[in-house]
């Protein structure tokens, strides 16, 4: 079974994800599905993807770039 | 930027500017980062050693740290400009930047430079093996690991910003539009046709993100 593990750490920028949303496909072989709704806990705002990583056994990881004034 | 970097699910980094943060397959938890100098921009681990890149963008200088297994950390490497990243494998490991600038580790604590003269920038890296490894930025260059490096031509205008694979006949590359696949012979198109950010992947599958526009 696939897990999915989110990391955030702060990370200054001064760019704005406003208007954006993440979009995430997986290409297994020739066929490729697309997620547009990522889990997040309530309440927080979407970030930009700033890293991925796949372990050997399926479970996948994403990190955020909680973007802020910087 | 934050990157991610591991050996399996129970071995996982995430690093960011001033935070390193491990995942040992059930929490999360801070990485102690001695006083380096610099940001930090970019690691790599075999499970062993975590190797990472410091940089002071602004003096334009770099330094690349190690990390032991038993958590001691020391300096590995230094370098005039900005290193970006650190990558490849235990055998093949390259810390590259801004203005071409790359650097091969040959053994502990010595990094030779075989910095290209041109002005673009790579941050990412991909090791299929000691002669056979890709670096990718603002174009896609490649090595037999003997210090030089040749431009790849992709099917497309657009620049490689990042590269990624699982053997020397099934890498991937991709740009601000696509992604593209090179099963040793040729560089083709993957179906993937938005921009393609942090890319990643195992045995069976390979992971692509963006961002779009609402």
């Amino acid at each position: 079974m696939q897990k999915l593990v989110i990391a955030i750490l702060l990370v200054a920028a001064t760019a704005s994800a406003d208007n954006k949303h993440n979009q995430v496909g997986q290409l297994q072989g020739t066929t490729w599905t697309k997620t547009d709704k990522l889990p997040r806990a309530k309440g927080r705002p979407e970030a930009t993807l700033g890293g991925a990583y796949v372990a050997p056994d399926g479970t996948q990881f994403l990190a955020e770039d909680r973007l802020h004034e910087g | 930027m934050v990157e991610l970097v591991g050996t399996n699910s129970g071995d996982v980094y995430a690093i960011g500017r001033d935070a390193i943060a491990h995942w040992d397959g059930k929490t999360w938890s801070d990485v102690e980062i001695p006083d380096v100098k610099g940001d930090v921009f970019g690691g790599w681990t075999d499970g062993k050693q975590l190797i990472i890149v410091t940089n002071d963008w602004d003096k334009s200088t770099s330094w690349i740290y190690r990390r032991d297994e038993k958590g001691a950390w020391s300096l590995d490497g230094r370098s005039k400009g900005v290193l970006l990243n650190v990558g490849g494998s235990s055998d093949a490991l390259y810390a590259i930047g801004n203005q071409g600038l790359i650097l091969h580790r040959i053994k502990s604590g010595a990094w030779r430079d075989e910095t290209v003269q041109h002005a673009d920038q790579y941050s990412q890296i991909y090791a299929a093996s000691v002669d056979d490894i890709y670096i990718a930025g603002s174009s896609l260059l490649h090595s037999r690991g003997d210090g030089k490096w040749s431009d790849v031509k992709l099917p497309t205008t657009e620049s490689a910003t990042t590269v990624w694979g699982r053997s020397s006949n099934d890498v991937f590359a991709g740009t601000m539009g696509e992604l593209f696949h090179f099963d040793g012979h040729a560089w083709s198109k993957t179906g993937w046709t938005r921009d393609v950010g942090p890319l990643a992947g195992n045995a069976k599958m390979v992971l692509v993100t963006n961002l779009r526009d609402e």
